[in-house]
């Protein structure tokens, strides 16, 4: 009897997997979608408490007021650094259009602050949730950033979160140049390479995975802790985003590759900004 | 009632996991499956695949990512993967079910660290064959983090254990008193 009311759970448990496998794509996200929003709230009351556990364990040492002024202060100098890093690559191309064609650029990027509230690293799979969605200008393929450089993309923006896949992730791809130069030779794309010299970058030996950088031209000199920034040619990431620093480089039969060390420490994020795009273009007759 | 709250527990343990608030060794503690785990030593066969269809299912709204722009292509790991993979091995401990009423949890504990090694390895492998077949990349840092996901949560294990059996004995789950102490011989 019980055998048989084992064998009748098993056949019925193989169903609804299945029944899982056959969502369509639509419900799939509206499922995913779903949980997500579910568990929202509980990760940013989690994330709350935590941040304050840790605040309170700083403030044994300084006075409350600096503290939050300090705080205040240093969101301010990151977000200004986060602009600057975003700005770096597109100042030099604005005057020649301002020049070219009229045009003049009012502001800089429209960064959204937002907070980290899940690292969802589980396993082999590198993103993280933040605490900004749709409903605050958040929208899927967002560039994200810190003050120290580039972090990731957004993959979905629900009304109040969003999953940022870090760069870190096998599936990210960042086209990149080396150092300011925009010759094409200095171009190529900044991934998670399992195969070759960096066998192994799947998962982090130390603090993080290291990237590399490949496409690059042969005959390129890469020197060791040579910046790299993102060169905008995927219209993903907008050009001159800090990415890394080289660490090591080598020359191969019809290019180049180079090992990257991130510049920005993600498995310690607290804090991002997402690239919203200009604040406002207007042309100038 | 029992198994109400063991899915809570799962739900709970997942939000703590990922809010990565409790370290671990080489990597983050699996929280989640050593939950599930306790329910597959804990429950019948059926109530067994009900919490791995629910843990499966948690594991893969977070992990079945969208990676192009239109939300289309997905990454690597395809929906409903999960629900088997925890099925499977929780059909494992589930085996042990007869001995965890006799009160030997301890030897739950320590499969249930073997068992998340487990989980990271075969989820390890199966990254792999899709992204790069016959290209097995193993690194200390690989093995780091599947020996580590194992030794967290035997460490966690016993504590969840002792919480949850208390819980279990208050609610009048177990029906013969044997899950109280771990056997002395």
């Amino acid at each position: 009897m019980r055998r048989r009311q084992n064998i009748i759970a098993v056949c019925v448990f193989l169903v609804a997997a299945l029944l899982v496998f056959l969502i369509s794509p639509k419900n799939r996200q509206w499922l995913q979608a779903g949980f997500v929003t579910i568990i929202s709230p509980f990760l940013k009351k989690g994330s709350e408490w935590d941040a304050n556990y840790k605040k309170y364990m700083g403030q044994s040492k300084k006075l409350g007021e600096l503290e939050t002024e300090n705080t205040t202060l240093t969101t301010e100098v990151a977000k200004l650094k986060a602009e600057n890093q975003a700005l770096r690559g597109v100042e030099s191309e604005n005057l020649r259009l301002q020049k070219a064609l009229g045009y003049q650029t009012q502001s800089p990027f429209n960064l959204i602050s937002a907070r980290v509230i899940a690292h969802n690293e589980t396993n082999w799979w590198k993103s993280i949730l933040v605490d900004k969605g749709d409903l605050e200008g958040v929208r899927t393929g967002l560039c994200v950033l810190t003050a120290d450089g580039l972090v990731g993309k957004v993959i979905q923006a629900r009304p109040h979160d969003s999953t940022i896949l870090l760069i870190t992730d096998e599936n990210c791809k960042v086209a990149a140049r080396v150092g300011d130069s925009r010759q094409p030779e200095r171009q190529g794309i900044v991934r998670i390479e399992m195969r070759g010299f960096t066998r192994g970058d799947r998962v982090a030996s130390l603090a993080q995975p290291r990237m590399l950088m490949t496409m690059i031209g042969k005959f390129v000199p890469i020197a060791q802790g040579q910046e790299i920034y993102t060169s905008g040619v995927d219209q993903v990431y907008p050009a001159g985003v800090l990415i890394g620093r080289v660490v090591d480089s080598k020359a191969l039969e019809l290019e180049k590759q180079a090992v990257i060390d991130p510049a920005v420490n993600l498995a310690d994020l607290l804090d991002v900004f997402i690239v919203g795009g200009m604040k406002g273009v207007q042309a100038q007759k | 009632m029992f198994i109400l709250l063991l899915a809570v527990v799962m739900f709970f343990s997942l939000i703590i996991q990922l809010l990565n608030v409790v370290p671990g060794f080489g990597g983050q503690v699996l929280l989640l499956p050593v939950a599930f785990f306790y329910a597959a030593a804990a429950l019948p066969l059926w109530a067994m695949l009900v919490m791995a269809f629910f843990a499966g299912l948690m594991c893969d709204c977070l992990t079945a990512l969208p990676i192009d722009m239109d939300g289309k292509m997905f990454s690597d790991t395809f929906f409903g993967w999960n629900i088997l993979l925890y099925g499977a091995v929780g059909s494992v401990m589930n085996g042990l079910h007869p001995l965890f009423l006799r009160g030997r949890w301890p030897i739950h504990c320590i499969v249930t660290g073997l068992l998340t090694s487990l989980l990271v390895l075969i989820e390890f492998v199966r990254v792999t064959l899709h992204r790069e077949p016959f290209a097995f990349a193993w690194s200390p840092a690989v093995l780091n983090r599947i020996i580590g996901s194992g030794l967290s949560a035997l460490v966690v294990a016993p504590f969840l254990f002792i919480v949850l059996n208390w819980i279990g004995r208050r609610l009048g789950h177990f029906d013969r008193p044997r899950v109280v102490e771990p056997a002395t011989s």
